[in-house]
């Protein structure tokens, strides 16, 4: 996910890194280094918002946004490995929404292993084997397995400027179904999700971009 | 004639997990390898990074509460002996008083006579249960004691605490049954106000203060009570070192198998006011009903308490309600000379 | 202040800090801590104040080596994951040494310890860590 990011003119680690480059970084807090982490930047993204029938030209179409929270705590959940507010959102967007065939997502990889749980807790990966899939190229936009995460790069690698990092994951998603996002173009793509939270997921906003 | 009787209902002590070769401070200041081996102590306890004489009291203090068998709300009064505040305004007492439960209906202060602060309190506590004033009261004798890296003292500056439940006679492990104090001013060893490490008067520190205290106050205390050195089994006196407690003792006449069992100081250095305390906490650890103990802290400044205690029967029950000063001296780990700078602030940080 | 600490938050929580203090919900029974103004699984205030036991099992730990400032004679900090029955806490673990390394399961109890120290002249924050269990009783 980090390596798309290469390409990615708006990111702030725009190279690609291996895995042994990782784990060699400077720990944080074991075992997670570094570059598992977000760097902390600056940033602001924006979006035009209008009603379906006022714009003549849409970039893309806001499906359908839903929220949801939970406790976002590590010693008050009773399964740490899965992010109940990202499950009560998709849930809930799902029953609003088709949200068959997605294309890409961009989630909330503020951590290496907060990506992975999203990915695990959307069902995108069954548990405990994304970090695997994603070794074995899955996500990827040449492994050809599965849909595209984070062709922007995602958090520890475009940046997460925290208040405008949900706004950016949507512009990206809109720019991708658009077919104009300036990096790591999707070919083709016609449906993005977007997951964004807070913290250890208190707060979760799940969203559909669609093509027009 | 025996005076008004108090009981001991539990004993707690503490020693940080940390142990510092007395070979790495003469390596490292350049005293000759030799220099500390008269003091009869070859490593000392160190208090880690984040602990202090109040995290270190809290500790002796709730092993002690647990041998009492009682609820900390119970205790009324909480008396802090320590030479190493952690704060030169602010109660110790308090802090740990809140930690454990034991606020806000109680008296609370730190007490400053060098090693014997904890043992004034001690004294304190026992006419104040005795009286009625108050049924428990809690005496905590904790210290990180300063050295000034480099000076002598240095090698014996041990970290460690010792706490004691004072209350009435019944339902007590053992029995405070006399004792006195002797006190003189004498400028053996000070620490000003704003200095962080102590000196001392070189010609006063051996004979003057911590033997002519010492057995004053236990001479007193046999022509007292009538009671003589082979009326107790084990005898606990302040250890500035392994060698001054034997001395006094034996100048005292008790022997080698009376005097062995209450020294903790060859093990880890001077614990300063839980110096003599650990060493009775370590004897009540063994102590069998009916035994007498004498025990004679001592302070610099100066002074000493000689207290004759009997051992009950209710001392078996208490034993295994926490860890044993044994316990403690067991679970060490060895660290080095720089290890020790950082975890005693030692080291200066330009900030 | 010279740091990001705040002396009157401190105090509001020192039962917490100092001796566990946790809330039960009257409605569902669950424990949180620290006590909350609502109960964060069903949303009642009806609450009672419990003291939680000072001994656990290590759930899961790391080792931060970036440590806010005024920590640095503490680093690496290590911060355990604690199951104490009622509910779980998140502390920092002490007195580990490389003799003494934490392990996952392994037994747990709390002690007084600083957790953080406002320069030379302010104040000295105190808290429960957890350390490897050498059976300190409760009080």
């Amino acid at each position: 996910m980090h390596n798309n990011a290469k390409e990615n003119p708006y990111a702030m680690l725009n190279f690609t890194i291996k895995p042994e480059k990782v784990s060699k970084a400077q720990t944080i807090a074991d075992p997670i280094t570094l570059l598992d982490t977000y760097p902390l930047g600056d940033g602001a993204a924006a979006l035009v918002l209008s009603n379906k029938d006022a714009s003549k030209s849409p970039l893309a179409k806001l499906s359908a946004v839903e929220s949801a929270t939970d406790i976002g705590s590590l010693d008050l959940a009773d399964d740490p490995l899965t992010i109940s507010s990202v499950a009560d959102a998709y849930k809930r967007l799902q029953g609003a929404v088709n949200t068959d065939d997605i294309d890409l997502l961009e989630v909330h990889d503020s951590f290496t292993i907060t990506g992975l749980l999203i990915l695990e807790t959307l069902g995108i990966a069954p548990r405990g084997k994304a970090a695997q899939m994603v070794a074995e190229g899955w996500f990827s936009p040449t492994g050809g397995k599965g849909p595209i995460v984070n062709p922007s790069g995602g958090l520890k690698a475009r940046g997460h400027p925290i208040g405008a990092t949900g706004v950016y994951q949507v512009a990206e998603a809109a720019l991708q179904v658009a077919g104009k996002f300036p990096g790591v173009q999707v070919r083709g793509a016609r449906k993005g999700l977007v997951v964004s939270m807070n913290g250890l997921g208190s707060n979760a906003f799940v969203s559909l971009v669609e093509g027009v | 004639m025996p005076g008004p009787q108090a009981g001991i209902h539990g004993w707690g002590a503490y020693i940080p997990i940390y142990r510092l070769p007395l070979s790495e401070i003469a390596r490292t200041w350049g005293w000759h390898p030799e220099q500390y081996k008269g003091l009869a102590v070859e490593e000392k306890a160190v208090a880690g990074p984040d602990e202090d004489a109040t995290t270190m009291g809290y500790e002796a203090a709730r092993n002690a509460i647990a041998r009492a068998q009682i609820k900390p709300s119970e205790i009324q009064a909480v008396f802090f002996g320590t030479e190493s505040k952690p704060y030169a305004v602010k109660p110790s007492a308090t802090i740990i008083a809140e930690a454990l439960g034991i606020t806000p209906l109680t008296m609370a202060s730190d007490l400053e006579f060098a090693c014997r602060a904890a043992s004034e309190g001690m004294r304190a506590l026992s006419g104040m249960a005795s009286s009625g004033l108050i049924k428990y009261g809690l005496v905590i004798g904790s210290d990180t004691a300063q050295a000034n890296p480099g000076d002598v003292l240095e090698f014996t500056a041990a970290s460690g605490a010792a706490a004691f439940v004072i209350g009435p006679t019944s339902g007590a492990a053992a029995i405070i049954e006399d004792s006195v104090t002797f006190v003189t001013d004498t400028p053996d060893f000070w620490r000003r106000a704003q200095e962080p490490y102590p000196l001392h008067g070189e010609g006063f520190t051996g004979e003057p203060a911590y033997f002519y205290h010492i057995k004053n106050a236990v001479k007193t205390l046999f022509d007292k009570s009538g009671l003589r050195p082979t009326d107790f089994k084990y005898a606990i006196f302040h250890q500035p070192n392994g060698k001054f407690p034997l001395k006094v003792g034996q100048d005292l006449g008790f022997t080698m198998e009376q005097l062995k069992d209450g020294l903790v100081t060859p093990m880890i250095g001077n614990t300063y006011n839980a110096s003599a305390l650990m060493g009775f906490a370590k004897v009540l650890d063994k102590a069998k009903p009916g035994d007498r103990i004498l025990l004679a802290p001592f302070g610099s400044g100066a002074g000493s308490d000689a207290y004759s205690i009997v051992v009950t029967d209710a001392v078996e029950a208490k034993k295994p309600l926490a860890p044993t000063v044994d316990q403690y001296l067991a679970r060490k780990v060895t660290i080095d000379y720089s290890a020790y700078s950082k975890n005693r602030g030692i080291i200066y940080v330009i900030k | 202040m010279s740091m990001d600490l705040s002396i009157s938050r401190h105090w509001r929580r020192k039962y917490s800090i100092y001796r566990l203090q946790a809330a039960r919900c009257k409605a569902c029974g669950r424990v949180h801590y620290p006590p909350r103004p609502a109960c964060p699984y069903c949303g009642s205030r009806d609450l009672e104040l419990v003291e939680l036991p000072k001994h656990g099992k290590l759930v899961s730990f790391t080792k931060v080596y970036a440590v806010p400032e005024g920590a640095r004679a503490q680093s690496p900090v290590y911060v355990g994951l604690v199951d104490l029955g009622a509910t779980k806490v998140v502390a920092e673990l002490t007195d580990i040494t490389d003799q003494t390394q934490p392990k996952e399961g392994m037994e747990v109890e709390a002690v007084l310890r600083r957790t953080r120290v406002d320069g030379e002249a302010g104040l000295i924050y105190y808290a429960l860590k957890f350390r490897p269990a050498i059976g300190v009783p409760d009080v």
